[in-house]
């Protein structure tokens, strides 16, 4: 350590119990690349400050998962993550503080007492030893990776949403796990209903904070929500989510007629556009959510763009009952929607929605062959083309990454390509962003099926409060759900007027200079 | 594993109701440590202890007598090492620590020899002293405590490294994974014996006791 000259400035959070008094305090350590955090905490435990607490058990292999802690606002292991040249490092969240970065990790183990975490078996195997089947295990043995380090529940919108903890991540893991068994007979979708299975937003913070890299939606969450969905296992809010999907093709119920009188003077697709609009429901029958689409139209009429949209011919795209665990009723929107497209010879689909732009990406495919687009890109590509002129703009604006363009599907920039491009804008990063970045809570249903709540912790309240913070004037997102979320979150935090959440295509629109140079 | 604490066939040490499980049970395998061992040491007598120590506590009709004096003398030493504050000669816990580590490394570790272990029960002693005198703690804050913890278990280890070393020491043959530069063979006819470790007042005394045979195949040697 004493070989080299650069230093890292280490700033960490210190509670005293003794007097409440919690401050931060700096440490300057030397900087080697590829030390790990743990490193550095037990560098400075030794050599500078003794009486610094923080909490390791294996050192390094990944398998305690008990030095969990925040690092520049990202909960990590810090026996895992390298360092960097400035960290300020703090306890895990939701977790109530011991002393300095030693956290009380009752809250994580509390849930996990109210489930039967064994095998429940009550027929006699045929015989002894048993042989087990490994092939069609890999969901299971990548589940049972689990180290119970609480990275993915401090970060869980859902886990913040509650007074009483419930253990949503960590759970419905052991559920899946315990599920996934060849051996176990025991009913679990009941336990995991009372533990919040349908509290889970999707958001997949969870897998992006994992040490082990465990996909808990897609491998826990989404299996134990299909298998309870087909035992009738749902809340009442819930079922008429799903009915009325089924029935009218949206998830509040609203008329099919209803859906497309506003987009009277919309052309309609022909075989000789290049794009189909997908609309999506909320961009449909949803105010905040028709501002948004008209803004775009707008755009992409001025830029020239050759689009359509399906009006009443539209079904919801079916991304929502497919992470509510619906797959019966996802199967069905999606052959029909694209038995649809296929009628009208669609080849390229730009939607509104990331929600609808991840299920047409990624399982529309085994239905047909279209090219899929999130409109931020064909915005980006309109504006590198130079097709349409932005006029200067001197305001203060952050970014809201979508979970389903930005998790799911690895879009980081292009939104902020866009951003950029308009002139005189300054772009605030808040805290935790692109991977980092915290949901809204509207995901799987939640916005309308609310049953997060808009508590003072949710997480749409919790995220305008990061963006107020950051002292800018416009809230960008990107995604219909995640404006209507954040725009009830900042009625409730009563931030009228000092915040405004805009949609990137209602912010290009408004700096369009009319008329061409 | 290779060494641990001595128990009867109900896993009960010599303390009267103390029960012992796991890795810290003696001789399952005799001399050897392998992948996988622990299965028995877990499964099998895990099992054993927590089913006997289970008897015994719902058998029990009164709380058994504590002696009080023992305990203050244990929580005197505990809670004395928080009010050893720091001199210019004071020693920190993980010091201690580190040198035990590299002592028990270099000089008890896979190969041994007669002199590297005298050197190591010097040097062990020599730190008991030095642990005894000048350790401090950097805060006599007793909520997750590093220096404390770390001075607890430093106690503990060396103790038992001490234990170990003169063990190795006393044993003049190479078995298992015990390997003696200076004693390369297997002795069965000197050695066919286990090296028990006991107290007698502040002392720790060591004796032999013949090993009694279950299986027949015996390892090769002398």
């Amino acid at each position: 350590m004493l070989m080299s000259i650069e230093n890292a400035c280490v700033k960490i959070y210190r509670y005293d119990p003794k007097n409440g008094v919690s401050k931060y305090e700096t440490y300057w350590v030397p900087y080697i690349k590829n030390l790990k955090i743990l490193d550095v905490l037990l560098y400075i435990q030794r050599s500078m400050d003794g009486t610094i607490s923080f909490r390791y058990d294996c050192r390094g292999h990944q398998r305690c998962g008990t030095c969990g802690v925040l690092m520049n606002g990202k909960p990590v292991l810090a026996c895992k993550k390298s360092i960097e040249k400035y960290m300020i490092i703090e306890p895990l969240p939701i977790f109530r503080v011991i002393k300095d970065l030693v956290v009380d990790r009752d809250s994580l183990f509390k849930p996990l007492t109210r489930i039967p975490l064994f095998v429940q078996r009550f027929s006699v195997p045929k015989m002894e030893p048993e042989a087990i089947d490994l092939t069609g295990l890999e969901d299971h043995m990548k589940l049972i990776e689990c180290v119970n380090c609480g990275l993915c529940f401090s970060t869980c919108p859902a886990v913040r949403a509650h007074v009483e903890p419930i253990g949503v991540p960590v759970s419905m893991g052991w559920l899946a796990t315990l599920t996934t068994d060849p051996r176990d007979e025991g009913e679990r979708c009941v336990a995991a209903l009372q533990e919040g299975l349908y509290n889970c937003v999707m958001c997949r913070h969870c897998q992006e904070v994992c040490p082990h890299e465990i996909d808990i939606p897609m491998l826990a969450i989404a299996k134990l929500r299909a298998i309870a969905v087909e035992k009738g296992i749902l809340t009442q809010s819930l079922r008429i989510f799903l009915n009325n999907i089924s029935k009218h093709g949206n998830p509040w119920g609203f008329a099919r007629s209803k859906r497309d009188p506003w987009m009277g003077r919309i052309k309609r697709y022909q075989t000789s556009d290049e794009y189909l609009l997908y609309m999506g429901c909320l961009c449909s029958y949803e105010e905040r959510g028709k501002s948004m689409a008209e803004a775009l139209v707008e755009l992409l009429e001025m830029a020239g763009i050759s689009f359509g949209i399906l009006g009443n011919e539209e079904d919801c795209c079916g991304n929502e009952a497919y992470m509510v665990g619906e797959t019966g009723l996802f199967q069905e929107l999606a052959y029909r929607n694209t038995e649809k497209f296929k009628q009208f010879g669609v080849k390229k689909i730009v939607t509104l929605s990331p929600h609808a732009y991840n299920i047409m990406k990624n399982e529309y495919s085994r239905f047909g062959d279209f090219e899929v687009l999130h409109y931020t890109n064909l915005l980006s590509e309109i504006i590198q083309e130079k097709r349409i002129n932005l006029s200067e703009q001197k305001i203060k604006v952050t970014y809201h990454d979508p979970c389903f363009l930005g998790r799911y599907n690895g879009i980081y920039d292009k939104p902020r390509e866009v951003l950029k491009s308009i002139p005189g804008i300054e772009l605030i990063e808040m805290n935790r962003n692109r991977e980092n970045s915290l949901c809204c809570g509207g995901g799987s249903g939640n916005f309308v099926t609310d049953t997060l709540g808009g508590r003072e912790k949710s997480p749409n309240r919790t995220r305008v409060k990061e963006a107020y913070e950051t002292g800018a004037d416009i809230l960008v997102v990107a995604c219909p759900i995640c404006k209507i979320m954040l725009d009830d979150g900042i009625k409730d935090e009563e931030l009228e007027g000092e915040l405004i959440v805009k949609d990137i295509a209602e912010l290009v629109k408004q700096s369009v200079r009319v008329g061409r140079l | 594993m290779n060494g641990g604490v001595r128990v009867n066939e109900f896993c009960e040490t010599c303390i009267k109701n103390l029960y012992v499980a796991g890795e810290a049970l003696r001789g399952l395998h005799g001399a050897n440590r392998l992948g996988g061992n622990s299965i028995p040491a877990t499964q099998v007598f895990g099992a054993r202890a927590g089913l006997f120590a289970a008897k015994i506590a719902s058998e029990m009709k009164a709380f058994p007598e504590v002696n009080w004096e023992q305990v203050d003398e244990e929580r005197d030493r505990v809670y004395g090492i928080l009010n050893r504050t720091q001199t210019t000669r004071s020693v920190r816990a993980w010091e201690l620590k580190a040198q035990l580590q590299r002592l028990m490394w270099n000089d008890v570790g896979i190969v041994r020899n007669g002199l590297g272990l005298k050197k190591a029960i010097e040097t062990i002693e020599l730190m008991k002293k030095q642990f005894n005198e000048n350790l401090a703690v950097s805060s006599s804050n007793v909520i997750y405590n590093w220096d404390w913890i770390e001075a607890l278990e430093v106690y503990n280890m060396l103790n038992l490294a001490w234990v170990i070393a003169k063990a190795a020491l006393i044993r003049e043959e190479s078995r298992g994974s015990h390997f003696r530069e200076d004693y390369p063979q297997t002795d069965n006819k000197r050695w066919w014996k286990n090296i028990i470790a006991w107290k007698r007042e502040d002392e720790i005394l060591f004796r032999k006791e013949q090993v009694v045979v279950i299986s027949d195949v015996i390892p090769q040697g002398v």
